[in-house]
């Protein structure tokens, strides 16, 4: 359920258009969020009762106005912690909200803002001010631990809420139905909330009190809230945590062993080695190797065909009491073995610079900007600039694409041929493991 | 933008060095007064609807050449690692913007805490072209011109660690430059056929603007840090930012711009 919450809320987020009323939101779950490493996702319903606006109608000449604010709220939110500070994307009923603040285990200071205030009315209200459609507000929140489960909190706020009502035009003959717009007032107020917090999930409720003092009204709200954490649904670094899970996990099948990253001159067999521990692994020029089974290297897999698969590397040794190959992961200084009956060794490497995937970008930019203003200087210097960006990019990158990839590895060895190659780079030195 | 210089100073991504970014400008005069320091060629102007030179769907930004300091001695990344206090860089950037602008911009970024403080001065080349009074292009009527532009500013970010994301705000003030290579609202050799309603603000005459205007801005930024590059087969730390950046002028004419960025760095 609490996985599939952020796609509730971006369907729901769709959904809920241009949507601006906002009421505070609860504060046990913002305050749950301090040092949180997972992302809090939170689901509450509130109910108000009060002196609401609502079942009232005020009629003139030209038009109908019907109130009808909502004595129901649903929440939910999704937050993100850095330690103090919070922010989160939330939907409260059908407006989309922002949220973000200050935390810590007693004191906390929460900010909220509809997301249609922000970005829409810069270009849509532009006549009647920038904060038209604006309600949101801040709240501090004050939070008291009675034992391990158990905490009240205080909390006082300021906002600017907002409430529906309905609009009908007389004049207008051909669409007169009920056109939702929303009124909104200054609200000060306070509250307090009792939360227990589990070890999967936790709940508060929190009751508020609010005075209006545009309309001089009082109103209360009931709120329930759960909460509970799951992974971020992306984050940079969590993509990198994942991706050295898959690694470890690929690894513990694997032997592997490290390499230095310096190499030293052997004398006893006169070429460059890493090394590493006892073992040698002699310097290559960059080289191909086909292996039978992908998941027994840590190098990144070529497929030169749909059933082959080859690795290259810069360094090799066989040891031959195992009858193992080991190769040197890419450019990097982890090693790992393969029985010498599932690798085989192929050509060397030629790779090249991607130039014509540069020069094809290029053209592309400078086609765009060539056909867009139907002029060839535009094209020449679109030309220029898109190939040297890429060609930055790449360098940066330091793409380089294997030449001839489909060819490599057309030969098979026999394992008394391989043996033979490999025999030429031993693990360890016939005489002496030291030198 | 300073966002992806600021970010490459502090190497919260360490080992990142460079930066390609991609930016859309929209923005411009909307009929209002140009009388601030203009050069111009003819009799004074006094109305244009003009972009601001530079702006346009399409710019691209590079980063060829950096020094940073200090040195970032464990690109690996650590468990703790929040990016050096007192992080800085010079940086050369290259841009070019559609259909014709160069430019290169020595800047200079140095971050003291929490916040960030940064300079600029952008030299630029533009082919300007001729506009008819619809403001269909007249590529008959160009103009070439240098030009250069001072931007300081600054801002300050908030980092989450754990998850690799960032936050931040910017906001500063720079130059900007209005550049006409004239308006024309007859297009046929004969004057015959008049193209365009209204007539052109300030009709036939070449003008360049520069003024000063405030701008301000909101970043969001990811980036890696963590320890496991060997681990992950990674090889190099990277990030990305995307800001969202307006700009008004200081008096209470009608001349702002809205630009979106997307950066990379690697």
């Amino acid at each position: 359920m609490m996985r599939l919450l952020p796609l509730m809320l971006a369907v729901l987020a769709l959904l809920s258009g241009c949507s601006s009323i906002m009421r505070p939101p609860p504060a046990a779950a913002f305050m749950d969020t301090y040092k949180q490493e997972k992302t809090v996702n939170m689901v509450a319903a509130s109910a108000y009762a009060g002196n609401l606006e609502n079942r009232k109608e005020e009629e003139t000449s030209y038009s109908e106005i019907s109130h009808e604010e909502w004595w129901v709220d649903g929440h939910f939110a999704h937050y993100l912690n850095g330690g103090y500070f919070t922010l989160g994307v939330g939907l409260q009923s059908f407006t989309s909200f922002l949220q973000g603040g200050f935390v810590s285990p007693y004191f906390g200071l929460s900010a909220w803002s509809n997301v249609n205030a922000l970005f829409i009315p810069a270009v849509k209200d532009e006549d009647r001010g920038f904060w038209t459609h604006y309600s949101g507000g801040a709240m501090a929140i004050e939070q008291i631990p009675l034992n391990k489960n158990w905490a009240l909190g205080l909390t006082e706020h300021l906002s600017r809420n907002g409430r529906e009502v309905y609009y009908v035009d007389k004049e207008d003959y051909g669409f007169n139905f009920d056109k939702p717009r929303p009124k909104f007032y200054m609200e000060m107020g306070g509250g307090m909330y009792a939360r227990y917090k589990g070890k999967k999930a936790s709940f508060s409720f929190e009751f508020r009190y609010g005075r209006d003092t545009d309309f001089n009204k009082n109103r209360f709200a009931f709120t329930f809230n759960v909460w509970g954490l799951t992974k971020p649904l992306f984050s940079p670094n969590g993509y990198m945590r994942e991706l050295a899970e898959k690694s470890d996990h690929k690894r513990e099948k694997i032997k592997i062993g490290t390499a230095s990253d310096t190499t030293v001159y052997n004398s006893a067999t006169q070429d460059t080695v890493y090394k590493s521990g006892m073992r040698n692994m002699h310097k290559i020029k960059d080289r191909w190797f086909q292996v039978k089974d992908s998941s027994k290297v840590i190098s990144k897999v070529y497929a030169p065909t749909p059933i082959d698969y080859t690795v290259y590397t810069n360094a090799v040794c066989y040891d031959e009491e195992y009858k193992e190959v080991w190769l040197k992961q890419d450019n990097r200084s982890s090693i790992y073995a393969i029985p010498v009956d599932e690798v085989d060794y192929c050509e060397e490497v030629e790779t090249q610079f991607p130039w014509k995937t540069v020069l094809l970008e290029g053209l592309l930019i400078g086609t765009t900007t060539g056909l867009l203003t139907f002029n060839l200087e535009a094209f020449l210097i679109g030309d220029a600039i898109g190939t040297a960006g890429f060609w930055m990019l790449f360098k940066a990158t330091d793409v380089q694409t294997p030449k001839n990839l489909d060819k490599v590895c057309k030969t098979a060895h026999t394992v008394p041929e391989k043996e033979a190659w490999l025999s030429q780079y031993p693990c360890y030195d016939s005489t002496d493991n030291e030198f | 933008m300073f966002t992806p210089h600021a970010l490459l100073a502090k190497q919260i991504a360490p080992g990142s060095s460079k930066q390609f970014a991609i930016t859309s400008i929209y923005g411009g005069c909307d009929s209002c007064n140009v009388s601030g320091n203009y050069e111009r060629d003819a009799k004074t102007p006094t109305l244009a609807d003009d972009d601001l030179s530079g702006t346009a769907l399409f710019r691209l930004d590079v980063t060829p050449f950096k020094i940073m300091w200090p040195k970032t001695t464990n690109t690996d990344g650590a468990d703790y690692w929040t990016g050096h206090t007192f992080g800085g860089g010079l940086f050369a950037s290259v841009h070019y913007t559609f259909p014709i602008e160069l430019g290169i911009a020595p800047t200079v970024v140095q971050w003291l805490g929490p916040v960030y403080v940064a300079a600029s001065y952008e030299f630029a080349f533009g082919r300007y072209y001729g506009k008819y009074a619809d403001n269909g292009i007249n590529f008959d009527d160009t103009r070439h011109l240098i030009t250069g532009a001072f931007n300081v500013g600054g801002g300050s970010m908030l980092f989450m660690n754990h998850h690799g994301y960032g936050f931040g705000m910017h906001g500063g003030m720079r130059q900007f430059h209005l550049v006409s290579a004239g308006c024309t609202t007859k297009k046929d050799d004969d004057d015959t056929h008049t193209v365009g309603s209204p007539q052109c603000p300030v009709e036939d005459k070449q003008y360049h603007l520069q003024d000063w205007m405030f701008y301000y801005g909101i970043d969001f930024i990811g980036y890696t840090s963590l320890p496991l590059l060997i681990e992950s087969g990674s090889r190099n730390h990277g990030g990305y930012t995307i800001s969202i950046e307006s700009g008004i002028r200081t008096d209470d004419q009608r001349l702002m711009y809205w630009a979106i960025q997307w950066s990379i760095l690697l």
